[in-house]
């Protein structure tokens, strides 16, 4: 059995701590933040979860017997954070949940193989429309211009870190998508919902074409799309990505909702639930094989 | 601190921008500045409706760059500061980084001031770049509540080093009572800078610019002819006129800025886009009374009408979800949907 490490206990540490426990993977999982007055610390220690407010220093001495370490503070610590454990990390893995641009950009529906030591989960936006973005690209190759992505989350799901680091969820997910999908122009925007209820994370993807789609390359996208749902499905339950007939030339939409399961905050914060179940999806599968 | 005087800042070829789906072109904006300049307009907006790095299919296509666009406004005005609204999400550091190279004065940065908190990274940018920064609380209704939650708002934003802050009306909900409350509040806690943004949708623009002066409002953003998203914006010729009258004195020269409001219409001929009055339709009332952010119209009316829809039903299922600045993609899902339940 192996033990974990989650760094950070804000929204995203707490919901992966949780899916950590669901997975039964781990013999230990390890919770670290700085703040002990923190509402993450308050729930932390409520629930009996193995958790210090030592920090980075807490970190470095169990490091030692630790196999996984699972990065959810923010872009700027992110750094700080490797910088001191870089050289102790050895054989073990790093699962980047912040912003920042630290680790190989992973999407768990692309890349089904090899899994690099220092894994960086992009965004939610990033986790979300990437695969889709993907397959439109294969279909479509040179006559995809550009892509945008428009993500609205609820407010009550964004903590302090994911405000702070707004300039770093655009210019990461944008760099991501860059990469993976090998596509020069896109636009990442996102917005922030405070109505009451909360609203389910919902992204719309909009693809500017060169010329308009023919039937045919809309049908192979509409299924690569009902594929897609699919295979994610198999680790994030509520993930729903639908296309809509075109209406305006040259411009094809898709918009994804993706439902949490509601294992920390409820399920309106699909945005959680998409890096904290590829997290896990991930850690599985480093496991599963060995 | 020092407050400053009565300031006036035109918001025409930025809010206006959004009256012809951000369609204004380098020319009109030289000949708008030019004009402006000699009437002695103190600020004047260029930019994207959503501001910096919003051009998107989203939110519709600027015609020109932002760099195009701010370095015209820029060679153009002399006396007259050049301002930039700025909404994190939408823009980013580089975008800031762009303007301060383009020469733009003032960085208005905004966000829907339930979620001010996400301005802090850009403020902070802007002190440690030098550059005069305010705060913007977009869509501000939503934060008015018995609790003043607003006054929190406010002082989330001097905390960041802000001294001059700018209560936006986005949704044009407001009366002339709420101003009042909201701005002798705001004088009676903070010794700052504050400024008022106002929509038509109610008709009250003109006079709740009024109120905001009358209760310790320095700044008041107006365009001309009330050029603006939706039902449009404070009209400037007549808010100059009645502060005259009312003994409230501006630098702006009255002759000059009437002149402006003349010719202005003109500057949209043969354009893709034409020039049309603003002014309160039933679905800009409707928006208002739903707490809509003004930007919407152009979006729903796009769609109503090729959906085939009643803009009134239109604009009731979009009010009914909530929707907030910045879901302006949202509007096609859910009229979309609106549809096919016919």
């Amino acid at each position: 059995m192996k033990n974990a490490i989650i760094i950070g206990a804000g929204k995203i540490g707490i919901d992966l701590y949780i899916k950590c426990l669901k997975s039964k993977i781990f013999k230990n999982i390890y919770i670290f933040n700085r703040n002990k007055l923190s509402e993450g610390a308050k729930f932390c220690r409520k629930k009996n979860f193995q958790y210090s407010s030592e920090g980075i220093e807490g970190v470095i001495k169990i490091l030692p017997k630790s196999n996984i370490i699972f990065d959810a503070t923010s872009a700027r610590s992110n750094i700080q954070i490797l910088k001191k454990i870089n050289k102790s990390l050895n054989k073990k893995y790093f699962i980047n949940l912040t912003p920042s641009k630290a680790g190989v950009y992973i999407v768990p529906y692309i890349n089904k193989t090899k899994v690099p030591p220092i894994i960086n989960l992009i965004t939610c936006g990033g986790q979300t429309s990437i695969p889709i973005i993907n397959e439109v690209k294969k279909v479509l190759g040179n006559r995809l211009k550009y892509v945008e992505l428009v993500s609205s989350i609820a407010s009550k799901s964004a903590g302090a870190a994911t405000r702070e680091n707004i300039d770093e969820y655009i210019t990461t997910t944008e760099s991501a998508i860059q990469k993976i999908t090998n596509i020069n122009r896109s636009k990442v925007i996102i917005n922030l919902n405070p109505s009451e209820p909360p609203v389910n994370m919902m992204n719309s993807l909009f693809f500017e074409l060169t010329n308009n789609l023919n039937n045919k390359d809309f049908s192979k996208i509409k299924k690569k799309i009902s594929h897609i749902n699919n295979v994610i499905k198999s680790y994030i339950p509520n993930y729903n990505a639908r296309i809509f007939p075109l209406l305006e030339s040259k411009i094809l939409r898709v918009t994804i909702r993706v439902v949490g399961q509601g294992d920390y905050l409820p399920t309106y914060a699909g945005n959680l639930d998409i890096i904290t179940s590829s997290a896990v999806h991930l850690a599985k599968k480093i496991y599963e094989k060995k | 601190m020092k407050k400053n005087k009565l300031l006036i800042s035109d918001v025409t070829l930025r809010d206006g921008n959004h009256a012809v789906n951000h369609s204004i072109t380098s020319d009109i904006i030289k000949k708008y500045c030019i004009r402006a300049e000699e009437a002695k307009i103190e600020i004047i907006e260029v930019g994207h409706g959503n501001g910096l790095g919003a051009s998107s299919l989203a939110i519709g296509r600027s015609a020109i760059t932002d760099k195009l666009a701010l370095l015209t406004a820029k060679k153009n005005l002399k006396k007259t500061k050049l301002s930039v609204h700025s909404i994190p999400g939408f823009s980013r550091i580089d975008d800031l980084e762009l303007a301060i190279d383009c020469g733009v004065d003032i960085f208005r940065i905004g966000a829907n001031a339930t979620e001010i908190d996400t301005t802090s990274t850009q403020i902070k940018f802007c002190i440690k770049k030098k550059v005069e920064v305010w705060g913007v609380l977009m869509m501000a209704h939503l934060v008015y509540d018995k609790k003043k939650e607003y006054l929190k708002k406010i002082k989330y934003l001097i905390d960041q080093g802000v001294n001059t802050v700018i209560i936006m009306d986005s949704a044009g909900i407001f009366l002339p009572k709420d101003i009042k409350e909201i701005f002798s509040n705001i004088k009676n806690n903070f010794n700052i800078n504050t400024g008022f943004h106002g929509h038509n949708n109610f008709g009250s623009a003109v006079w709740n610019s009024v109120v905001a002066v009358q209760n310790g409002a320095n700044i008041i953003d107006a365009s001309i002819k009330g050029f603006g998203a939706g039902a449009g914006n404070t009209q400037l010729d007549i808010l100059i006129t009645v502060l005259e009258k009312l003994g409230f004195s501006t630098k702006i020269d009255l002759s000059k800025l009437y002149d402006l409001a003349k010719v202005f219409p003109n500057f949209f001929k043969n354009k893709k886009i034409p020039y049309r009055n603003p002014y309160s339709e039933p679905k800009n009332i409707m928006s208002a009374n739903y707490g809509l952010f003004s930007g919407f119209a152009s979006k729903v009316d796009f769609y109503s009408e090729k959906f085939m829809l009643n803009d009134i039903d239109a604009f009731k299922s979009i009010g009914e979800r909530k929707l907030v600045a910045g879901q302006e993609d949202l509007i096609f899902n859910i009229l979309y949907d609106l549809k096919n339940k016919k």
